[in-house]
Order: structure tokens, then C-alpha cells, then sequence
């Protein structure tokens, strides 16, 4: 924490972009402000996103308006029982030559470009699925022993369907791992709905009317790495991530009952980098305990491996984070027990 | 206010309310202790007073101590900043403003932050302390009866011992002075005992107890010797009449021996020269001026001296009953009225020592003659009552205790015989005695002796 803070003005024009795509966001996907923002974190983090939810919500949408206003390439796949991970990553295929010689040419998948939407990523086979792995945390394609670095920023915008899991393959746990957020997709409020009908007729989104350049979207990922962590806070994140292993002092009961596996350090360090998209997105150029309260649900929710216990009192892992969150105290002060801390005077 | 003062105020206001939590904790403590050695004290009579004052300098070190274990652990400006921060919801703001890197941005306006503290629990155990610092100071102990200072409960004792007192002064066993002085004695003991230490005043009645018993001891040896040697003057005063009437020259001739043998018993023993002299005033021939035994004064002998025989047994009978002289080896007070019965089933027992079992040596002439009355019993283990005195070879231990006790008298009452003295205290001889080696320790008693004749004669006559 020795690094100085963003300057109130320099902050100010970061915090203008953000503004700006969330309100292209916000117009173009109606009632979805809350997941536009956590979407946008994600994005800022640099990192994965599954979005979960039933069919219609606008999963799709979202990702290929993000597509847009960001000005990013775009590229989605329809992922099927079927799908082959050359259908993916690419192919060597024979190819003749101007000068008749036939040789094999490496055809670029969908996966070489900057967003890739995998739509109902859990239909394909687990085959496929390890596909993506490389992609997803190295960025990079390895056939036929060379190596192919994808485009920069490089994400991958997952979707799945959590009903219909007849010939569905539900993602392995390191696949899982890689994705930075798993968010969940819901129904939206009347309201909404209402505007939606009025204002979307055939279900056409608008065409959005301002886009971020990549200079723009460089700038604000140069910031991200100008948001600073208190070590206070680090700590939080690391208590919170050891909170959810079984066996560790740090776990409460609630853990100890119904986790069977805690989560990695790449949550950890993923959740670091989410908590710092957040604080930037609220203009702030630090990271607060309250940033990390926010994103941990969405960081470690697909990542808790739970025991059958919780499926027996139908508890979710989003549940049970949440209710982790209020157990474990932002601070490690040790008082006396009888010395508690609150507003008002001395 | 500013960010900084804030949280050094914070931080002020923690360590001093840590440190008020960690002094009533700490006293509480204290005072539980204290009042739990003022409980002792009072409980072994030690003085209240300068165990309080000792303990009274502890109070500031208490309260050292407290202030050293808050600030010691305090918080520091970093944790107390990250409180502030996630209390308020500052997004980090404070805890870059403590570290000096938002200065470029505006302070936060916090709203002050309070530290409570919740004293209900801590206060009530406190007080809890406090009453029972105060009930170990002035609950009454010598009334629940713990640790009093109350004479000990010897009153049925003494009364016992008065009465044995006095049956011996009754009885003339002892004189006045010594049953006055051992009255004082024992008075003395009872004002002095106390219920803090019992032992001592047992111990000083114990001995008591034995010297009485001792004295009442040795009294019916010496009385004992004396009725058997009376009875045996009766029996020859009896021969020496019925003689008489048979052939009176030979009864001349007892008469003149026993005359002879009775001024000479008369010179060493005081109470028969005084019977002498009483029967010369009652109109006997007095034997003091060299005059032979008559047939009269034969038989005013023999009867005066039955009549002293029976009263001399009837005051052994009264010293049993006490339950003195038994170590003479004498029946029990329980066994007298088996005595009795004794008594009236045999009325031609002429000799009322040995028919009472009184006699030490039971038996005359021999082992033959013995009363022979007790059956054999084969079925329990038989007492030793009335075994004679057995030599026995003492231990180099009880060799030492001899040589190194004082002799204050001799007594003609039985030995006794301590039979927890063991002659070694380990190894494959532990428990036995000197004389453990020889092929019988047994002594035949002399109710069997005359059956154990019987049966070596038999084997010799076969």
C-alpha cells in the first residue's frame, strides 16, 4: 500500500467511461443494472463469466451488447452433445497451394477472438469442454504442438441452463475454477416487463448508440491496476477463502457442516481483482471491506464443493457464502469481550 | 475531526476500556482469592490482619498489571483504521488516509465512534466476589462448628475417670492426696483442652487413664498375693481345728508351729499383726507375748480372717466392675456374673480365689491338680487368659527401648505385651519374633492341664 491513489480527476474520467458503457448497457438490456455492473467487473478483472439462468432472461443479449458497446470482436458458439473441439479451438485442414502443393493450414476456431459467448456450455461433452481450459486461463491454442496466443482482452461469456439437464454434462471443477464469476440470471419486475413490451417490439435490442474504444477500455484496465488494496482488507479476502475449507480453524460451523471442498487461491486472487473492478466502478480508488462483500458471493459460489448435507436442507453454495460473509468479521482486532465497538459518543 | 486523531482517539478509548475490563477481571480475581485465604486463616486461627495488609499492595499491581496487558494489547493504528473503515463503509478511504495516501483526497466526516463496555456480567461476578470476600471475613464460624475453639467434649471421660478415683480412695488403694491430685490434674486438662487440638488433651487422658489403671493394677496383685496367702492360713487354721478334735497332741504341736509361724508372718505384715492385736482385745490369747494359738482364738482367726477374705474379693469385684485391675490378670467385669453362677452351682468350692478364676497359678501341687473345668474345645482358637507370665526373647529394637526407658517402680501386675511390636520390620522375617524358631510357642493352659496329663500318663502306662 505504499503506491499513491488516483488522483480525484484522474478517477473522475475513469469512472465517465464506466458510466457511459453501463448506461449503454442499461439501455439496451432493461431492468439488469445491478447484473451490468457485476458483468462489467468481470470484464475489468479480466476474467470469465458463467451466466446462469433459464432461457429468455437475456444472457445472450447481454453478451453480444457487451460485444458491442466495448467494440470487441465477437464470436458465440452454440455448444451441442455433438460439438468437437476442433469446432472450437480450430483445425489443421489440407489446403492446395497457387502452386499445386498441398499442405495442412491451421483454420482459426471461434475461439480466436476477444469475447467468446459459449451458449449452453453445459450441453457439450466433457471432451470439448477441456477445450477451453488452455483458452480460458492461458489464453493461448496448443494443436498439433503449436502454440497460438488469442487476441487481447480475451474472455470467455458462458451460459447455462440450471432446468433441461437430460444429456447435459455439468462442467468439471477446473473448468468451473477458471471462471471468475458465476452469476445468476433472474426473472426481472413487472415494471421492466412492462417497458420491455413497450418499448421492444419483435425483441430487437436498440443499437447502441456510444461505444468504448479500446483505448478507452486499456485506460480504465491501466486504473484497475492503480485501485489500491489495503493490506487489512487482503487479509479479509484470505481469511474468507480459508473460511471455506472444512478442516481450517478459520471455518465456522456452517462450513465444517456443509462444504465438503473449499475453494482455491485463484478465488482469492480473483476475488482481489473483482473487489477492485467494484470499488473502481463506484469511484473509488481503494478497495473496502464492502467491495469484497459484494463480489465474493458471485466468486465463490461455483467453486464451494458441497456435501450432501446441504442438498438435504437445500442449501445453495450462493446461500451459504452470504451467510459465511456475516461470520466472519472484517476485522481481526481482538477485543475483550465485553468491549464492543458502535456509534454515538464516547 | 481529522482521520488521524480519530483513530488515535479510537485507539485511547479502546486501551482504556480494555484495561478497565482486564482491572475488574483482575480484581474480581483478587478478591475471590483473598477472600478465599481470609477463609483459611480464619479456619487454622491465623491472624486476619497482617494477611490483609500483605495482600493490600497487590492492588496497584493489579492495576499495573491491567494497564500493561491493555496497551500491550492494543490495537494498532492500522486495525483500529480497517474498523473504522468497515464500520462506516469507506471503501478503504481510511485506511489510505492512515497510511498517508489520499492526500489528495478529501477527509472522511465520521461520525464519532463510541466504545462500550458491557459491565453487567463482569459487575454481578464482582459483586459476587465482594460477598464472598465479606461472608469469608464474618460468617460465624465457631458457630457452624468449623475450626471453634471449644473445649472438647470430654465431660463423660472425666466422669468415668472421677469414679474410678474415688471407688480406689473407697477402697483405700490410694490415699487422699493422690486421688485429690489426680482430681486436679484432670480438671486442669478439661479447662485446658480445646476442640482445634484434641490430641494433645487425649493423649494427657490416656495417660491418666493408664496410671490409674496401673496403680489399681498392682493394688489387686498386691491384694491378690495377700488373700492367698490368708486363705492359705485358713485352710491350715481349719487342719490344725480339726486336728484338734482328733488327736490334740498333734494338734498341740500345729499349734505351736502355727503360732510360731504366725508371729513371725505378723512381724512383716502390718494388717495381720493388727488383726492379732484386735483379737487380744476381743478376748483371745494375745500371741504377741509368746502364748500358743488356742482353740478359741484359732477360730476367731479363721473366721476374722474369711471375713477379710470376702470383703477384699468384694472390693476386686467393685475394681473390675470399673474395669480396673484386669491387667493383673484377673476376669473380666463381664465375666463375673458366669462367676456367680459359677459360684452356686459349686458351693462346696473351698478355695474361692481358685474356684473364681482369680488365682494366676491356678492349680496346687502340680500340673495334675489343676481345676481341669474348661473342656477341650477344638473348634476356635483358645485364650491365652490366664497364661502365666512368658519369657520371651526381646528384639534388638525392644532391647534399646528397655535400656533406654526409666524405671519408676515395680509392680507385681502382668507385663504388658504389645503385640504390634514387631522384631524386624522387613524381609523374609518380618512380624516374627525372637523365639518364633522354637518347635511350640504354645503354653498349655492350666484348665487343660490336668486333660494333657491325663493323656501323657495314658501313652506311658501303654
Amino acid at each position: 500500500m505504499t503506491d499513491p491513489l488516483m488522483t480525484p480527476e484522474e478517477l473522475a474520467s475513469k469512472t465517465r467511461l464506466i458510466k457511459q458503457t453501463l448506461e449503454q448497457l442499461d439501455a439496451i438490456l432493461l431492468g439488469r443494472a445491478d447484473l451490468h455492473r457485476m458483468v462489467l467487473a468481470g470484464i475489468l478483472s479480466r476474467g470469465h463469466i458463467l451466466l446462469e439462468g433459464l432461457p429468455g432472461l437475456g444472457k445472450t443479449a447481454l453478451i453480444h451488447a457487451l460485444g458491442q458497446v466495448l467494440q470487441l470482436d465477437f464470436k458465440r458458439v452454440q455448444f451441442t452433445p455433438d460439438l468437437m473441439p476442433s469446432d472450437i479451438v480450430g483445425a489443421h485442414i489440407l489446403q492446395q497451394q497457387e502452386d499445386g502443393r498441398r499442405e495442412m493450414q491451421f483454420q482459426p476456431g471461434p475461439v480466436f477472438t476477444n469475447i467468446l459467448l459459449a451458449d449452453e456450455i453445459n450441453r457439450a461433452s466433457p471432451k470439448t469442454q477441456s477445450a477451453l481450459l488452455e483458452t480460458m486461463q492461458e489464453h493461448s491454442v496448443t494443436l498439433l504442438g503449436s502454440t497460438r496466443a488469442l487476441p487481447e482482452p480475451f474472455f470467455v461469456l458462458a451460459s447455462q441452463n440450471p432446468i433441461e439437464l437430460e444429456g447435459t454434462y455439468p462442467l468439471p471443477e477446473a473448468q468451473l475454477d477458471r471462471f471468475l464469476f458465476k452469476i445468476p440470471v433472474g426473472a426481472v419486475s413487472v415494471d421492466t416487463l412492462q417497458e420491455i413490451i413497450r418499448s421492444r417490439r419483435r425483441g430487437e435490442p436498440p443499437v447502441p448508440t456510444w461505444r468504448l474504444d479500446p483505448e478507452a477500455l486499456a485506460s480504465l484496465f491501466d486504473a484497475m491496476d492503480r485501485v489500491v488494496m489495503a493490506p487489512a482488507v487482503a487479509r479479509y479476502i484470505a481469511r474468507l477463502v480459508s473460511a471455506t475449507h472444512p478442516g481450517n480453524t478459520e471455518a465456522p460451523e456452517l462450513v465444517a457442516q456443509y462444504v465438503q471442498y473449499g475453494v482455491s487461491p485463484r478465488a482469492a486472487i480473483g476475488m482481489a481483482e473483482a473487489a477492485r473492478a467494484w470499488a473502481l466502478i463506484n469511484n473509488r480508488p481503494t478497495v473496502g471491506f464492502e467491495d469484497v462483500r459484494t463480489v465474493a458471493p458471485y466468486v465463490l459460489n461455483h467453486r464451494l464443493v458441497l456435501n450432501y448435507r446441504a442438498r438435504f436442507d437445500q442449501l445453495g453454495a450462493y446461500d451459504l457464502v452470504v451467510q459465511l460473509l456475516g461470520q466472519i468479521p472484517e476485522t481481526e482486532m481482538e477485543l475483550p469481550k465485553n468491549v464492543k465497538v458502535g456509534e454515538g459518543k464516547a | 475531526m481529522d482521520t488521524e486523531k480519530q483513530i488515535e482517539a479510537l485507539r485511547r478509548r479502546l486501551v482504556a476500556v480494555a484495561a478497565w475490563d482486564h482491572a475488574v477481571r483482575g480484581t474480581t480475581v483478587w478478591i475471590f482469592l483473598l477472600g478465599a485465604a481470609m477463609l483459611v486463616c480464619r479456619l487454622l486461627h491465623y491472624r486476619l490482619t497482617p494477611a490483609f495488609v500483605a495482600s493490600l499492595p497487590l492492588v496497584p499491581i493489579l492495576l499495573a498489571a491491567a494497564a500493561i496487558l491493555a496497551v500491550r494489547r492494543s490495537p494498532t493504528k492500522e486495525a483500529v483504521a480497517a474498523l473504522l473503515d468497515a464500520h462506516f463503509t469507506q471503501g478503504g478511504l481510511v485506511m489510505a488516509s492512515e497510511a498517508g495516501l489520499a492526500r489528495q483526497w478529501p477527509e472522511a466526516s465520521l461520525p464519532p465512534m463510541a466504545v462500550q463496555w458491557q459491565g453487567r456480567q463482569p459487575l454481578l461476578v464482582l459483586l459476587a466476589a465482594v460477598s464472598f470476600l465479606l461472608a469469608a471475613l464474618w460468617v460465624p464460624l465457631e458457630r457452624m462448628g468449623a475450626g471453634a475453639d471449644l473445649p472438647l467434649e470430654i465431660e463423660a471421660m472425666v466422669e468415668q475417670l472421677e469414679e474410678r478415683i474415688d471407688l480406689l480412695k473407697e477402697i483405700e488403694l490410694i490415699e487422699e492426696e493422690q486421688a485429690q491430685e489426680w482430681k486436679t490434674l484432670m480438671h486442669a486438662l478439661q479447662q485446658e483442652s480445646s476442640g482445634t487440638d484434641p490430641v494433645a488433651t487425649w493423649e494427657a487422658l490416656d495417660q491418666l487413664e493408664k496410671r490409674i489403671e496401673d496403680q489399681a493394677a498392682i493394688e489387686v496383685a498386691s491384694r491378690r498375693q495377700e488373700v492367698q496367702k490368708r486363705e492359705e492360713l485358713v485352710a491350715a487354721l481349719k487342719a490344725a481345728l480339726q486336728a484338734y478334735e482328733e488327736n490334740r497332741e498333734t494338734a498341740d504341736a500345729a499349734m505351736k508351729e502355727l503360732s510360731t509361724l504366725l508371729q513371725k508372718a505378723a512381724e512383716d505384715n502390718p494388717n495381720l499383726k493388727a488383726l492379732l492385736e484386735s483379737l487380744a482385745e476381743a478376748g483371745a490369747q494375745p500371741l504377741a507375748a509368746g502364748g500358743m494359738l488356742d482353740h478359741k482364738t484359732a477360730q476367731m482367726l479363721a473366721e476374722r480372717l474369711s471375713q477379710m477374705t470376702e470383703e477384699d474379693l468384694m472390693r476386686m469385684q467393685q475394681l473390675m466392675q470399673q474395669g480396673l485391675g484386669q491387667q493383673a490378670g484377673s476376669p473380666r467385669p463381664d465375666d463375673m456374673e458366669s462367676l456367680k453362677r459359677f459360684l452356686e452351682e459349686n458351693p462346696g468350692c473351698s478355695n474361692l480365689v481358685a474356684c473364681a478364676g482369680l488365682s494366676p497359678s491356678p492349680g496346687i501341687g502340680g500340673v495334675s491338680r489343676g481345676p481341669g473345668t474348661a473342656p477341650i474345645s477344638w473348634l476356635n482358637e483358645t485364650s491365652e487368659e490366664g497364661v502365666d507370665f512368658k519369657e520371651e526373647t526381646l528384639t534388638a529394637s525392644q532391647t534399646d527401648s528397655l535400656k533406654e526407658s526409666l524405671l519408676v517402680g515395680e509392680s507385681l501386675g502382668a507385663p504388658e505385651v504389645d503385640s504390634e511390636a514387631a522384631g524386624s520390620t522387613g524381609g523374609a522375617l518380618a512380624g516374627s519374633q525372637a523365639n518364633d524358631s522354637a518347635a511350640a510357642t504354645y503354653q498349655v493352659l492350666p484348665r487343660h492341664r490336668d486333660a494333657v496329663n491325663r493323656f501323657f500318663n495314658r501313652e506311658e502306662g501303654n
